[in-house]
């Protein structure tokens, strides 16, 4: 029989208040498999907030902090620091927080938290935009997507900035572990949050979460999309542990252009935009590989 | 048959099309020369969430929704469940076949959708078809405004609404015949597209803003519209930025606006004290929500008042002005723009998820908007702050030839810092000095709305709505005093009623309007009465508990 590499238990009970198909509720599935029970989370505003339920519905079994748009990094850190005076020293502190409360109006709190390289994993699920509050873009949102800020109209005033690249800008803080995860693949997620919370120190993860309602897709798709979004290069699997770089999948390359055009929210992107992403993000895959190959060949040079 | 108003409600699961089934509804209504009142409740959920809408409306002007509805269309369970009890005497409640268990008609909303694609996301016309039904709309009619409302998938949604039509006429038949009315030609606009098109009318700029609810759909509404009304829409990454960067455009000539509710508005605070400081006209939309903290996202209460009256530290004068009315928004927004510009501070537009989210039919002229006429520097040396007997200085923006300076640290005459006993004294005055200027300027404006006469009832703000709708039609003869204007508080209007013990309405659980009357113009109320369960006022359950009070 094939050992079970999923943890059984679920702390995530059935009955949450997401759409259908939603990836962010998948995420918290299996970060809570990997986290077990003696977990804190906070949470900020964000599709998180209202997906455990309004009464009678509540489905997270580990406590919770809602805590204000801005404030996660500082949260999670003031929690750790009350565990710590009180020595209570064998629970896990995650943030777990949405891509606009991370990468917007998130980014100064979590920056103090890997400043002070305080010990916590935070958790950027990424969706996109803020689909709470009425799918408007983000500065996780990749260009060409509608979002009711970019409303594309008659106009042509879709997103015109590229996706802020939050796991460079955590690496650059010089945290012992960045890495990112997609729902697509549970088995590569669990075990990066399981050897996140092994480390000492500030840890990040971005998850790849798709939102089927602020894509315009199909439910049924969001899984195959979030694959897609691998092998088209619009989001790459790796870890950064210790500075040094490790792509965990590297499939063949596939049509950028039937993953986008599978998402309603981007059906009007024009042939020369989708040729200039392609190679944007071919050239950020390039450069992924030339950090994993120089972090493997300063592997190989001796400590002088 | 008739009789008026009539109230259409509509309830289902979000994503079934009720909010746009209540907004075709209004349009038939505005169309048929009536007035229309539309409310959206919806929860703050992503999916499973209640969500209804209701559309009142009359031939004549009517101020709010009512509770009991003349015909309910249940799409789902919970509909029936939580508006079984709210059908009128005279009303019809009607049931989605096979989906809602029930007394009432039933009509085979889904097993009709059934036989098409994306069955669910077709009730909503569906809903609106049986009100057009049981009105005794003739097929011809149905066609046109059904190929109007719903452009999209035109064949099978006309298919779908002749047999959601058909079906009706067999099982109710006309049952209502709501008269048409003369006010022809108007439009329909929330309370919140009131404000962007009243700022816009005034000649907004940029409008900065950061999604949070009921705000957000000042944005939306103005992203979409953004070339066709020559405002540029920024969605920056917090209020922090958002107030910053109207500071900034300020700076530099631009009329910026902002726009949030209780939470964001929070994070702006140290920016409107530097407004205050160095004199930026920066206009902040301030729309509540039952708080404190995150609170009840999507639902309505005054309990914003004492913070928007008390922002920023330090003193400086301030505006802050709430609209009782969709029309009232839109020139209150441009009337605010112009006064902020007029007297360099900051100004807030306090109103309420009831009025930003509610839906009126109004006719506007843009003409009558004010468009800001601020004192601009002519000739010789420039000096930003210069001392003038009014306390306002002329304005001129960078880039010049002139050295322009706004500094959020105390400073003399042209922008530069001092810590001078005498100076920091001097522009303590100039800045208390605008605010004289500004009561001077607000004694010849319109700053208090009075309606009727008799027994006085005082209230502001959406609550406004709910006040006069109870009284026109109850039949209550009393007199609706409304301060439009909040800070500085139009004493000298309100002090005229010193004696009176009016009866105080508000949706807030301490009374902060009333004691706000209290300490500013001596008013006591003899009763308050307070809603606070983050529902608006209700007309006839309010007509009733004024009754007993005067």
């Amino acid at each position: 029989m094939a050992k079970l590499t999923i943890p059984e238990d679920e702390l995530m009970s059935p009955g949450h208040m997401g759409c259908l198909g939603c990836g962010a509720t998948l995420a918290m599935r299996y970060v809570l498999k990997a986290a077990g029970r003696r977990t804190i989370l906070s949470i900020p505003a964000c599709c998180w907030a209202v997906m455990p339920g309004v009464w009678p519905n509540t489905c997270l079994q580990v406590p919770e902090l809602y805590t204000p748009f801005e404030t996660t990094g500082a949260s999670i850190s003031g929690i750790r620091a009350a565990l710590d005076a009180t020595g209570q020293n064998d629970v896990n502190v995650i943030g777990f927080a949405g891509d606009g409360g991370t990468a917007d109006i998130g980014i100064q709190a979590l920056s103090g938290t890997a400043d002070r390289n305080d010990d916590v994993l935070y958790i950027m699920y990424d969706n996109e935009a803020y689909m709470n509050t009425g799918i408007q873009r983000s500065g996780s949102t990749p260009i060409g997507a509608w979002t009711t800020t970019t409303p594309v109209g008659t106009t042509g005033s879709w997103e015109k900035s590229p996706k802020k690249n939050m796991v460079a800008i955590m690496a650059a803080h010089r945290i012992p572990y960045v890495a990112t995860a997609s729902v697509a693949y549970p088995e590569d997620l669990i075990r990066k949050v399981q050897k996140a919370l092994t480390i000492k120190g500030t840890k990040f993860m971005h998850i790849f979460a798709p939102c089927p309602t602020g894509w315009k897709m199909d439910p049924g798709l969001s899984i195959k999309i979030a694959k897609e979004a691998l092998s088209c290069r619009a989001f790459n699997l790796f870890e950064i542990e210790g500075g040094s770089y490790k792509i965990n999948m590297k499939p063949k390359k596939t049509s950028l252009k039937e993953y986008l055009f599978k998402q309603g929210r981007f059906k009007h992107m024009p042939e020369d935009l989708i040729n200039e992403l392609e190679t944007d993000l071919d050239r950020a895959y390039d450069e992924l590989l030339r950090l994993e190959s120089l972090s493997l060949e300063r592997a190989k040079v001796p400590d002088a | 048959m008739t009789s008026d108003p009539f109230t259409f409600l509509v309830g289902g699961k979000a994503g079934e099309g009720v909010k746009s089934a209540a907004g075709s509804a209004a349009d038939l209504f505005s169309e048929m020369g009536r007035h229309v009142f539309q409310m959206d409740d919806y929860q703050s959920l992503i999916r499973g969430g209640h969500n209804f809408s209701m559309v009142s409306s009359d031939i004549e002007p009517i101020w709010s929704h009512h509770s009991k509805a003349d015909l309910i269309v249940c799409l789902d369970q919970k509909s029936y469940d939580l508006h079984k009890e709210h059908v009128s005497d005279r009303g019809l409640v009607v049931l989605n076949e096979g989906a809602v268990e029930g007394e009432g008609a039933f009509v085979p909303l889904i097993k009709e959708a059934r036989k098409y694609p994306k069955p669910e996301l077709r009730l909503g016309l569906g809903a609106f078809t049986v009100l057009c039904a049981v009105m005794g709309m003739p097929e011809d009619d149905l066609k046109r405004i059904l190929e109007r409302e719903y452009p999209k998938d035109r064949e099978v949604n006309l298919a779908y609404g002749l047999s959601i039509y058909h079906a009706t006429n067999e099982s109710v038949g006309q049952r209502f015949d709501p008269r048409p009315g003369t006010f022809k030609g108007s439009r329909i606009l929330t309370g919140n597209e009131a404000i962007a098109l009243g700022a816009a009318s005034a000649g907004l700029d940029v409008y900065y803003a950061y999604p949070m609810t009921p705000s957000s759909s000042i944005l939306h509404y103005l992203a979409a519209h953004d070339r066709d009304l020559g405002v540029e829409v920024v969605h920056a990454e917090s209020e922090i930025a958002v107030i910053n960067m109207a500071i900034g455009s300020t700076y530099v000539g631009a009329r910026a606006m902002v726009g949030t509710s209780g939470g964001g508005f929070a994070l702006m605070d140290e920016a409107i004290s530097l407004a205050g400081m160095v004199e930026s006209p920066i206009l902040s939309i301030l729309s509540s929500r039952p708080g404190p903290s995150t609170g009840v996202p999507t639902y309505t209460a005054q309990a914003d008042l004492d913070f928007a009256l008390g922002r920023g530290f330090g003193e400086f004068p301030q505006i802050v002005a709430s609209p009782g009315s969709v029309e009232e928004a839109f020139y209150l927004a441009s009337e605010m723009l112009d006064l902020v510009w007029r007297f360099q501070t900051p100004g807030i537009i306090l109103t309420e998820k009831h009025l930003s989210e509610s839906a009126m039919n109004v006719k506007l002229d843009v003409e009558r908007a004010s468009y800001p006429q601020p004192l601009m520097h002519t000739s010789g040396e420039y000096k930003r702050y210069s001392l003038t007997d009014n306390g306002i200085s002329p304005l001129l923006f960078p880039p010049s030839p002139q050295m322009i300076k706004w500094n959020s640290y105390e400073h003399d005459e042209a922008g530069i810092t001092t810590e001078d006993a005498g100076t920091i004294e001097k522009m303590a005055d100039k800045r208390l000095a605008k605010e004289k200027a500004l009561i001077r300027q607000m004694i010849g404006m319109r700053t208090v709305n009075t309606f009727g006469g008799g027994p006085v009832i005082m209230t502001y703000g959406s609550t406004t709505m709910s006040v006069m709708e109870a009284l026109r039609i109850s039949g209550i003869e009393a007199k609706v005093i409304q301060p439009v204007y909040l800070r500085p508080f139009p004493v000298w209007e309100m002090k005229a009623y010193m004696k009176e013990s009016p009866v105080v309405v508000e949706q807030s659980c301490s009374g902060m309007f009333a004691r706000l009357l209290r300490e500013k113009a001596g008013i006591t109320a003899s009763h308050v009465i307070r809603r606070y369960d983050g529902r608006p006022f209700d007309p006839k359950e309010l007509s009733e508990r004024l009754k007993e009070m005067i």
